[in-house]
This record gives C-alpha cells, structure tokens and sequence, in this order.
C-alpha cells in the first residue's frame, strides 16, 4: 500500500468516525517497562481541531462498510458515502507511526459491521493483538464491541484493549427499534453486563497477569492462563458507552434515568452524550436540526452532580421543565433556586456534602475551604481568591464577614423566569480529558 | 553584603543552596538568587547539568528533603512532614517558572515556615503562597502542553539495527524539559530522540535523559513523509458543523502554533468549515429514495465501484464522491 492509498483510506475511515465522542484515553495507568508507549492514567490530548475537541486517539474506523441500516448513521447500508477498508495490519502500522511522533495517545478502533458481529469483532481484535504481541506497544487501546459478538471474543478484546465500549446509541428501546430496526437495547445491554462481568471477576481476585501470552496464533480464551492458573488482564480502563441525544424526542430527564441505571448495572466509567448532528444524506424521519450544543453541555454538568455531588436524579428532575434541564441556568443553580429554604450554607461549618450543593462550587474548591478553615475563618475575600464566581455563589453562603438577607434568595428566585442571555459560544465545551472517567 | 546562590538552576541544585542558607540562618533579604536559565548570566551556558538517570536525582532529592526538615525544626514551631511536602513539590515545578524572582519567593516561604508560620502552605490566600500557586499552574500546564505538543520527525534509521533516531522542535512558555524528561524516557525508551527548545536541549541515549542548558533557534527540521498522513487525519476528524476557534484557540494557543505541523492547515480547515457543513446539510434523502439505495445495494447495482479490493467481501456501493471530500 502507498501513502497515497492509505491516505485516501484515511480521510474516508476518519470522515466515518468522528460522530463518536468517546475518544478520551483515560483510566489505565501503566510504564513503559522498555516497551513502546505507556498509560499516564489521565490521558494527553495531543491536538485540538477547529471544533475545539481534543485528539487524543487515532479514532478510525476499520471498515465503514456496513450491513445495518441505522437511520442517524453516515455509514448505514442506504447511505451513499464512499466507502473503504483497513487492514488490521494497516490500522496497527499507521498506529505505530503516529504514536512514534506523539501525535496521539494510542487507538480507538470501532467499524461497521460486515458479514456479521463475530467477523468484525475478530478484525478489531486483530488489529489489537498485532498492535500488543508483534510491535510490543504498549500504549492505550480502546476497542468497540460489536453487540451480538461471542464471549470469546470479547474475552481477547479484554486482554489487549484498555478500555471497552458497546454503544447504548439512543435513551430508550422505542427510539432504538425505531430508527436501528437491527439493533436491540437486550444485545446492547447483554454485552455490557458481559464486559462488566469480566471486569468484576478482576477486581475481586487482583492476581492479573500483565502480559498475554507470546504468540501470534490467536490465542487461547480462557479468563485463566493454563499454566499459572492466573486472571489475563481485561480492560483495565474500564467500560464506556455512547448516547446520542436530539436525534429522538426524549426528554434529559428520560436520558439521565437511562445513564444512572447504565451506571448503576454495569459499572460504567463514563456516558458520553453526543448532540445528533446533521449527516449527508441524512433521512428526513430525523429533525431537520441539530440540538444546541449547550444541552450535552447541560446533560454532562446533570452527569456529574449526579456521580460526584451527591444529587439524586429526582432532585435534578425537580428543577426540570417537562423534564428538560434549563437551558440558561446550570442545573445546580437550578436545583438551589428552587430549593432556597436548603440555603445559605455556612462557609466555616457546613460538612462537606453541603458545601457541594453551593451553585459555583466546584469539589476542587471545597476542598481547598475545608483545607483553609482549619486554620483561620473564610471570608468572601478568599473565595475571591479560590476564584469562586461570587455572582454566582453569593447570595447562597454565610462567610466571616457576610450574611445574605432573606429577600437576596427570594429576589433571585423569583427572577429565574427571567431567561439569561447567553451565547452558545460561551460555554466551555465539555472536555473529556479534564475530568475523571 | 548580599550573597549571591551558587547554583545551577534546577530544583535540586535549589534545594541543596536553600539547605545551606537555612542552617547559616541568612534572611531572605540578604540573599541574590541568580536566573542561571537566563542567556545574560552565562553562567552555566552550555554546561552539561546532569547527566543522572532521573530517577536517582528523586532519591536523592527525597532524602535531603528528610534531613533538612529535621536538622532545621530545632528552636522553632514544628512544621509537619505533610507541609513540607506540600511545598517541596510545589518548588519542584515553581524552580522552572520563567520569573527570575522564582528562587527568592520560594526561599522566603521556605524561610517563613521555619519562622513562625508552619502553616503557611495552608494559607492560600496569602500573598507569597497564592504567587507560588499561580507559578506551579503556570508550569504545570506548561509541562503538561509538552508533553502534548512535542512533535517528533524521524531523523535517522540506523540501517543495521534499525534505531530510529527522532528529534523535536518545541518552544515552551517556561523551562518544562526537566519535569517531562522522565515522561518521554518512559514513554518512548525504544527510540532515541532529541527534544530542543529555545532555552535547554533533552537528549535520550536508551540509557539517560541529558539536559543541556544551551540556546538553540531551529526554524525547520527535515521533512518526515508519516507528517502527511497526520494532516489528512487532522482535517477529517472534526465535525465542522461544530465550529468553535475560540474553544480550539483556548487549548492550544497560537505561540505553540509554529512547532505544530497541523497548524499550517488550521487558517485553511475554518475558513471551508462552513461550506462543508452546509454541503453536509444540503442532502435530505426521503425514506423512500434511501430504501431504493439500500435495495440497489443488496442486490450488487451494475452502476457500482468498489472502493478498494480488500473491501470486495462485503457489499458492493455506488460510487459518489463524498461531499467533504470535494474540499480537499
Ligand atoms: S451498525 Fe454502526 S456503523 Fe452500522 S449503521 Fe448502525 S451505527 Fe452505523
């Protein structure tokens, strides 16, 4: 293959994948021990492009030849893209080359399916195992499981990928069977209660062998290795998955419930919320229009009070209007505003679960205050200091030197049918790597 | 008369210098911290500064750590094990700030915690500490842009052993090579590669990183034909229906810009963003036309090219040029 070929192959096979949003590379942490590459356990992001998203992986699609015909996809069988292919040997090359000038973190593979899941599977796992056992890399993988693909088979993808990920694709098994007649949420669902399993097993006896065995044949899939009787490695970075929001009707709340229970059954690390986007030749059962950006910004923030601040999802829905989450308050803002007897919080006493309810407070941040008020009283001129967005947080909190009147909270909720104006363009776009996965 | 720090510049060099002040009791005041990473001292200009595996500088640096705190505790409050932790990991990174009055903030807290305010690392909002923990961010982000930026060319490829040889051109905010070496010898200890900046030069022999305080302008490294296909991956893995500069700009600011070889394409790849995401939008397929496709599809249409060989064992596609692919 010449450059060229591989060039052509890579503008189409890049083109395909850059709806999916989980490209972050963290989670696995590991030296190089002598090898090429190793897992800093957060994850670089080694570009940004133009859409401000941060390239961490070589995210390419291994073929994006596809049997299915799911209605929001760009390589669905009647979409009339151009088409390519990949060889695992090609994939693990190209890999190598880029990780070798620090372009990229490692490789994120997934594919359309051809032939069936257990074809494509073994491919994507092929490209793994060349990647692990002939070039000795060692960097981070992350694998696509093809829902429907053997246990077997997800067993190998375990042992040389870092990360796991089987697509939930839409928040509810109607929106599924409506626009990805071939997909079921059970499949869906079955491989990740698989992966799950797996990763279970690991935690519970922690003898994993670093190393799956030298050899190209593929090799056996026992979670055992026959001779020691030892765990093989599997997906030390855990498992993630995709939802994508706005090409259905459901509501955030809808999308929210849908994630807890994801991450409550199967251990998730991560839910990616991907906004729908306009595809060529995109179907006219889809909207015509893209959702704002700003609610995957909205869904994330939901996301996260729900996993690191102690929210519960009914508090979240409470601050909802028919359970979509504001689009110009921060659901945390939301929540405080309309919940003003739970406030102000008192900077200098509250225990910690508290100071995490204040709007502006981040966990970082409270932190630091229960670090500082050992020592001396807070006042508003140190959270001045901590950065806290005092327009924000203010009218929430009691600090050494202030005391918020009653009216001040009354005043504010009252004023929240009052929209903001706020351009999309100022929120910050949600980036995978600045945060805990 | 102010004494002037005989030292190198680095953070252990620091340490040790700051060691010796603390036991002779000299004041803050009464001390000249010189810049050695500025050209104008010339000091160390071109001196080979360590040529220690990493790893045995960080034991080292831990053990003077140990010892210092204890021989300086005496006649003064005790400052716990866990505050000077806190400040000597701070100062391992502050020491690489580009502000030549790095050195005497970081003596005159060391100095305050030993007189009187053993608490003081707590005390972030006071003002010499809140200046060490904008530093630290400073260089942490640096560092952690070169570890992200650093882009290496395949300079060489030993035709006998095979040893490639990589070089990298990265121009930093502030003097990051010491805080990353550790992190590109790890990473890539199969190859050999040289990273130069502007202010010092790291260099991995399989064996050590070596740092080189030297003053290096390199405006073009020789061509690496792999760069091409990284440009073709760059312009294809963004959405340009999302376009946000000024979230890209944020991340990575234009001074990297001149080392980045997918920055040449940026002015380029905006500028057709929107012509692409509208071609994106220009094709709405009703259900019945799509099913029409897919049938033509099951059935191997007459009008159909395949798109490579090796793609001939799943079915076959019309052949349309893909409307992104007309920009390019
Ligand atoms: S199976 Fe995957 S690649 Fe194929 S159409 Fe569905 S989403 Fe697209």
């Amino acid at each position: 293959m010449s450059l060229v070929d591989i060039s052509v192959k890579l503008a189409i096979l890049a083109d395909a994948a850059k709806y999916d949003a989980s490209c972050a590379s963290s989670g696995a942490k590991r030296k190089g021990n002598g090898k090429l590459g190793n897992a800093t356990g957060v994850g670089i992001c080694h570009s940004y492009t133009p859409d401000g998203r941060c390239v961490s992986l070589l995210k390419i699609l291994l073929t994006n030849f596809c049997i299915f015909d799911c209605v929001y996809c760009v390589n669905r069988i009647s979409s009339n893209t151009q088409r390519a292919r990949f060889t695992p040997e090609e994939i693990a090359d190209l890999t190598i080359q880029f990780y070798k000038r620090n372009y990229i973190e490692g490789l994120f593979l997934s594919s359309g399916i051809i032939q069936s899941p257990d074809y494509t599977m073994e491919q994507l796992v092929r490209a793994a195992q060349l990647l692990r056992e002939v070039h000795q890399f060692n960097g981070y993988i992350h694998l696509k499981v093809v829902p429907g693909a053997a246990p077997n088979l997800i067993e190998l993808a375990g042992r040389y990928a870092d990360r796991l990920s089987a697509n939930i694709e839409l928040p509810t098994p109607v929106d599924l069977s409506q626009l990805a007649p071939e997909k079921s949420f059970e499949q869906i669902t079955s491989a990740m209660g698989n992966i799950a399993d797996k990763i279970q097993i690991r935690r519970r006896s922690p003898t994993v062998i670093r190393n799956p065995e030298q050899t190209l044949a593929l090799p056996s899939v026992e979670a055992r290795t026959p001779v020691s009787g030892k765990l093989n490695r599997f997906a030390p970075a855990g498992q993630s998955t995709q939802m994508i929001v706005g090409a259905t009707p459901s509501s955030d709340v809808t999308i929210l419930e849908t994630a807890r229970d994801l991450y409550n059954r199967y251990q998730l690390r991560r839910v990616y919320y991907s906004a729908y986007s306009l595809i060529p030749h995109h179907d006219s059962r889809l909207p015509g229009i893209a959702p704002p950006l700003l609610r995957e910004h909205r869904l994330y923030q939901a996301d996260w009070l729900l996993r690191f601040y102690g929210f519960d999802l009914s508090e979240i829905a409470s601050a909802t209007e028919n359970g979509q989450l504001h689009a110009d308050l921060d659901p945390k803002l939301a929540w405080a505003l309309r919940h003003p007897a739970r406030f102000p919080i008192d900077i200098n006493r509250a225990p910690r679960h508290e100071l995490l309810r204040i709007p502006g407070l981040g966990a970082r941040n409270v932190d630091r205050i229960i670090r500082m008020r050992r020592i001396s009283k807070l006042r508003l001129a140190d959270l001045i200091a901590l950065k806290v967005p005092l327009k924000r947080a203010r009218p929430f909190v009691i600090t050494a030197d202030y005391h918020p009147s009653i009216s001040e909270l009354d005043r504010l909720s009252t004023a929240r049918s009052r929209p903001v104006q706020q351009t999309l363009f100022d929120v910050a776009p949600f980036h995978a790597d600045k945060r805990r996965s | 008369m102010k004494q002037t720090a005989q030292f190198d510049g680095t953070f252990e060099a620091w340490w040790r210098a700051t060691g010796d002040f603390l036991r002779r009791r000299t004041q803050p005041t009464d001390i000249y911290w010189p810049d050695p990473f500025q050209k104008e001292k010339g000091l160390f200009d071109g001196a080979q500064i360590s040529a220690q595996p990493a790893p045995a500088i960080r034991r080292e640096s831990r053990q003077s750590a140990a010892t210092t705190s204890r021989t300086l505790v005496k006649g003064s409050p005790l400052v716990a094990d866990t505050a000077w932790r806190r400040i000597l990991a701070l100062a391992r990174r502050v020491c690489y700030a580009r502000y030549p009055e790095r050195f005497s903030l970081l003596y005159r807290v060391v100095w305050r915690m030993q007189h009187g305010e053993p608490h003081l690392t707590d005390l972030l909002t006071d003002a010499d500490m809140r200046a060490v923990q904008q530093w630290d961010g400073a260089v942490r982000r640096d560092a952690h842009k070169a570890k992200a930026f650093v882009r290496f060319k395949l300079m060489h490829c030993d035709p006998i052993t095979g040893l490639e040889h990589f070089a990298a051109w990265h121009c930093p905010s502030h003097y990051p090579l010491r805080l990353v070496g550790d992190f590109f010898a790890d990473r890539f200890a199969t190859m050999r590669w040289t990273i130069f900046t502007p202010d010092e030069t790291a260099n991995w022999d399989g064996q050590h990183v070596v740092y080189l305080q030297n003053r290096s302008q390199i405006n073009k490294l020789q061509e690496d034909n792999i760069e091409s296909l990284w440009l073709t991956y760059y312009s294809h893995i963004f959405n340009p229906a999302r376009l946000n500069v000024k979230a890209m700009q944020r991340e990575m600011p234009k001074h990297h810009w001149q080392t980045l070889p997918e920055a040449k394409i940026l002015p380029d790849l905006i500028q057709s963003a929107a012509s692409r995401s509208s071609a994106m939008q220009g094709h709405i397929d009703s259900p019945a036309a799509l099913r029409k496709i897919a049938a033509r599809r099951y059935r191997g249409g007459a009008e159909t090219t395949p798109a490579s060989p090796a793609a001939m064992d799943t079915n076959q596609t019309p052949f349309t040029p893909h409307p992104e692919l007309e920009n390019t």
